[in-house]
């Protein structure tokens, strides 16, 4: 006995809803009954599995411009609308659309309902939500419509019937970015000596470990009056005050702290310790103004070479702490160091 | 941000380095004599102000200031 | 440097009268291994146990596992520089024993120590979901353990460790001379009949103060600039561990003897390759420029040595991997391609960065998983060793329980678990 068909709704934009092109990007949300534009050919492609029950649609600049925005008007929407599974694109190599896309099923799977979206590696749609959201690789142009149609659709099924789907490489998604450790066929030093018999050869070959694109901010403006600037320090050495009384963590932190240093001229051996497990803390140790450095500071402040220190310095450990968490805790620093007025940062690492 | 391992850290997004003298030590180096490594200190010090106040359209390493 | 290998296995291990091995039955005299064991100052106590291979054990507080070997006739003996003259070694006939190791074990004092320098606890399941992280659970192990007398310091207990495994792994092994090998290799490094691509193994060690410390026929490597070892130097114990933090992702003597990226490569020699020997090297130097002298140097051998290929592993965590990164990016700029195998630090989710520190030229890379995965382990029927272990020097020490079902945060605590130089088949399957 077959099941009943899915309901499936599905998202496009202006031109895909046949509202005009470049001119009409600025057209407001909205939900039609049924499918459109290439919803139709993926209504074909879904056959008695499901059945395209309405479409959203909304301009690109409009979805581009006000993410939250379109994520909200999607979240109206698909309350009322009784969604068995959301599809949305495919966006192919259209930025804008394929950002709309993203999150619109991100939207729908925060709120419990399964969704997929297809677009092409170079869009940026891609980096931004394959962790929040299933999305399936494409040709750049929509010269490949009704093949990924196809896809879409026996993935909105599967979705939708809570099917499980398996690794990414297998099912044809782009990878979430979460790795686990599994036990294999092989063992690790056959796979990297086949591995270099490859290289050796001029065989084809595939890396176990991808490198990632490393997150890059760009530098901020200059400070622009230097000698009137509020500086605090920031370290990631582990030094603290000497007993370590708030126990903070030699490796893999999750959390930081900040010490008074009111009225201190410099960091006293003996008051302060490095607690930090991956360097040699002998140096630290006698003389902490080595990893937090205080006196040489407090001397340039008197001279008038900056405006004032911050009383405290912040800590954490290095050591294995994942990215993850650094990143939050740079947040989290950062927001006490602006609360503070505070104008520039020295950060030390070891 | 002072570190000993400067090009690791401008490569990873800190886009205002100073070259520090040594990982356990990056403020400092115990085998100077007192009153020399407090200069190198002030020095690193004085590299970092002025990395501060530079205007820059992509990552620097900055060396300490002589004394 | 041609050398015979003779393979004896062991198949029972048991308290006996006198330390013997009739076919692949192996008796030892407890008091005979305590003896020669325990006799340095630094140790108060030692307790002889044996473990079964699979059992439901776990053991604690291990500081090196080693594999019992002896040289046969000639002169030099095995583990030169340590447990005799620096002589060479890697010729001639070694007898080792297969299915059997020596671990020594005990809670070394941490005599209020923190930071980097502290021996630090571990543990190891024989059995149940982390017997699949590392190379020992189908072995016998006899393990020795130790209690330290008072006023024995960091150095003291270290260098008694070192000597006291090393001895009873020579002695244990001497017990095949009456016996027939099960297996006779003869490992040499023929040059190959043909052209074929040059190779070599970039193994990064630790040594870097002490329970860090990695030795070549007796010295520590704290200021060794990469050199260039023969395979079968390191199955007659020229390269030694001493090792004694970061347990998931550190190198025992057992894994230098026994190392299967050596074995691989010597596997496919006169076939695949021209395996040209190892470039041992240490990594964690405190200096950038350091870490690039080692990354020169790697490169510069290689292609003096006019390798097409090098393997790298590695031998800690953390920045150690920036020494292997800047070679690895070396030896591409002179066209030598490049394998790296290596553990990931994917965070606890494994949706992290997985590395420390990588460079754009290092695109084949097999990874043995994330070692930051936490680890559920079932209570095991016995523990060889105290009720619990000691964490967190930097607050002073707590003790974490290890008798009942023990859940790890990370696998770094757990023997062996990152795989370091990919004996298990772990890998990471993205999701």
């Amino acid at each position: 006995m077959s099941a009943a068909p899915l309901r499936v709704v599905h998202y496009v934009n202006q031109f895909f809803a046949q509202l005009g092109a470049e001119e009409a990007a600025r057209t407001a949300f909205g939900v039609r009954e049924g499918p459109v534009g290439p919803g139709i050919g993926l209504q074909k492609a879904l056959g008695d599995g499901g059945r395209v029950v309405a479409t959203m649609f909304c301009g690109d600049d409009t979805a581009a411009t006000d993410l939250p925005g379109l994520g909200a008007a999607v979240e109206g929407a698909l309350r009322d609308l009784g969604a068995d599974v959301v599809v949305a694109g495919p966006a192919f190599n259209a930025g804008r659309y394929g950002l709309a896309c993203g999150e619109v099923c991100a939207r729908a799977v925060a709120m419990g309902i399964p969704a997929v979206t297809a677009m092409n590696v170079e869009n940026p749609g891609v980096e931004l939500y394959r962790r929040r959201t299933y999305v399936l690789p494409t040709t750049p142009t929509a010269l490949g419509m009704n093949e990924t149609l196809g896809r879409l659709a026996h993935f909105a099924v599967r979705l939708g019937r809570a099917e499980p789907i398996g690794a990414p490489a297998d099912e044809g998604y782009y990878g979430r970015g979460v790795r686990k450790t599994r036990i294999l066929q092989r063992r690790a030093v056959d796979r990297a000596l086949d591995m270099l018999a490859a290289r050796m050869g001029g065989a084809p070959f595939r890396t176990e470990l991808p490198l990632p694109a490393v997150d890059r901010a760009d530098p901020a403006p200059p400070v622009a009056d230097i000698r009137g600037a509020r500086l605090a320090v920031v370290t990631t050495g582990g030094i603290v005050p000497a007993g370590n009384p708030d126990k903070l963590k030699q490796s893999n932190s999750t959390e930081w702290r900040a010490y008074s240093i009111d009225g201190l001229e410099r960091l006293e051996p003996g008051k302060f310790e490095s607690i930090h497990s991956g360097y040699d803390a002998s140096a630290a140790n006698a003389d902490p103004n080595y990893v937090v450095p205080i006196d040489a500071m407090r001397e340039l402040e008197r001279s008038g070479a900056f405006g004032a220190m911050l009383p405290r310095y912040y800590v954490t450990v290095g050591v294995g702490t994942a990215v993850g968490e650094a990143r939050r805790m740079g947040r989290e620093i950062a927001a006490d160091l602006r609360a503070s007025g505070v104008d520039a940062v020295i950060l030390t690492a070891t | 941000m002072i570190t000993a391992l400067g090009p690791v850290a401008s490569e990873l997004g800190a886009n205002r380095v100073v070259r520090g003298v040594k990982i356990p030590h990056p403020c400092g180096d115990p085998t100077l004599e007192r009153s020399r490594d407090r200069a190198l200190r002030i020095g690193l010090i004085r590299g970092s102000l002025r990395a501060l106040a530079t205007k820059l359209d992509k990552a620097e390493i900055f060396e300490g200031e002589a004394a | 440097m041609r050398l015979e290998l003779r393979t004896f296995d062991v198949e029972s291990v048991a308290f006996g009268e006198r330390t013997v091995l009739a076919g692949r039955a192996l008796t030892i005299s407890r008091e005979e291994m305590a003896a020669l064991a325990g006799a340095d100052p630094a140790f108060r106590s030692i307790d002889v146990q044996l473990v079964r291979p699979g059992e439901a054990a776990r053991i604690t507080q291990i500081t090196d596992v080693i594999e019992p070997r002896v040289k046969v006739g000639g002169t030099a003996g095995v583990f030169p520089g340590v447990l005799g003259p620096v002589e060479p070694v890697g010729r001639g006939r070694t007898d080792r024993l297969r299915g059997l190791a020596v671990v020594t074990a005990g809670e070394v004092p941490w005599l209020g120590a923190k930071g980097l320098f502290v021996a630090h606890d571990g543990l190891l399941d024989m059995s149940g979901p982390g017997a699949d992280l590392h190379p020992y659970a189908g072995l016998h192990l006899v393990v020795l353990r130790f209690e330290f007398a008072d006023g024995a310091d960091h150095e003291a207990c270290e260098r008694a460790l070192l000597v006291a495994g090393q001895k009873v792994a020579r002695a244990l092994a001497t017990t095949a001379a009456a016996e027939e090998p099960s297996l006779v290799e003869t490992r040499e490094l023929v040059r190959p009949d043909r052209p074929l691509p040059r190779v070599l193994y970039a193994c990064q060690v630790q040594s870097q103060g002490v329970f860090l410390r990695s030795r070549l026929y007796g010295r520590t490597l704290d200021e060794l600039l990469p050199t260039l070892v023969h395979p079968n130097e390191l199955a007659d114990g020229a390269l030694t561990s001493g090792g004694l933090g970061g347990h998931g992702i550190k190198l025992h003597t057992w894994m230098h003897q026994n190392n299967p990226v050596v074995d691989g490569l010597l596997a496919r020699h006169g076939t695949e390759w021209d395996f040209a020997g190892i470039v041992l090297h240490r990594g964690h130097f405190y200096l950038f420029e350091d870490k690039q002298r080692v990354a020169l140097r790697i490169a510069e051998i290689a292609d003096l040595l006019r390798a097409s290929g090098v393997i790298f592993t590695l031998g800690g965590g953390g920045n150690n991997i920036t020494e292997v990164m800047l070679a690895i990016q070396e030896c591409e700029r002179r066209d030598i391609r490049t394998v790296l195998l290596a553990w990931e630090h994917a965070g606890p989710e494994g949706s992290d960065y997985p590395l420390p520190y990588a460079v754009p030229e290092a695109v084949a890379i097999v990874s043995t998983g994330n070692v930051d995965e936490p680890l559920e382990l079932p209570a095991m029927d016995r523990v060889v060793g105290g009720a619990a272990i000691r964490v967190r020097p930097e607050v002073g020490g707590v003790a974490f329980p290890v008798t009942g079902p023990v859940r790890l945060e990370r696998r770094t605590l757990f023997l062996g678990a990152a795989d370091p130089v990919g004996f298990q088949r772990m890998g990471a399957v993205e999701s």
